[in-house]
């Protein structure tokens, strides 16, 4: 199982990924000859109180995506409530040291505002659910293995 | 991205007593027609984007009740 070691950011489990168009929708562009989109870079925390993962609505701009489903999210400002919000297929890459890592062809994220709290996106337990996560906070790490 | 999906939403809402035979896999719906039923969601999506190219297409995890998605982070989000 392949690891990733990662030091804690100002004691946040912050992590590199990328974020990219979903590999059907690549496969869809190539056949109509439209240009695929670089993958988006974004620093993501990982969030075990978070459902679903969820991607800054900056990086979702630049990779042009149609909504393909809803999911109704409740957060603390819900107040107990739970409100609508689009899908979006992307193609998640979380790279390591060796130029490999791990690949998701196909995720549905949340398009959410997060820049202002200094990150581009949560990983979520849809993520974390096909890892082993370890939060190593006296050594000031994390490992996750995929 | 505001794109709306509603006529797909009230399709998945109208077809949903037949397709609860089908909990926990995936529906692809094109405006007022069911695509198809499958396993995973790569399936789902991969059959959606070659029946339909890059139009519009929702897809769904069959449910019986709506399912709530939790965040203990506050943020705002891009509502549908």
């Amino acid at each position: 199982m392949p690891s990733l070691n990662i030091s804690l950011s100002s004691g946040q489990p912050l992590i590199q990924v990328f974020v990219a168009v979903s590999l059907p929708r690549q496969q869809a562009m190539i056949a109509a000859g439209i240009e695929i989109p670089p993958p988006k870079a974004g620093t993501f925390l990982i969030d075990t109180g978070a459902s679903c993962t969820c991607v800054d609505q900056s990086l979702m701009e630049g990779l042009g995506i149609a909504p393909t489903g809803v999911i109704n999210i409740q957060t603390p400002s819900t107040e107990g409530g739970s409100h609508a919000c689009n899908t979006y297929d992307v193609m998640f890459f979380i790279p390591d040291n060796q130029n490999t890592g791990y690949v998701i062809e196909a995720l549905p994220v949340v398009e959410t505002h997060l820049k202002t709290q200094g990150i581009d996106g949560l990983i979520g337990r849809d993520i974390l659910d096909k890892c082993l996560l370890v939060y190593n906070g006296t050594a000031s790490f994390l490992t996750l293995s995929y | 991205m505001t794109e709306n999906l509603n006529t797909e939403i009230e399709t998945y809402n109208s077809k949903l007593p037949e397709l609860l035979k089908s909990i926990g896999k995936y529906v692809v719906i094109k405006d007022e027609t069911v695509g198809g039923v499958f396993d995973t969601y790569n399936d789902a999506l991969k059959y959606a984007y070659k029946e339909y190219g890059l139009n519009q297409f929702f897809i769904k995890k069959i449910s019986p009740a709506e399912q709530v998605s939790y965040f203990t982070r506050d943020f705002n989000t891009c509502q549908a």
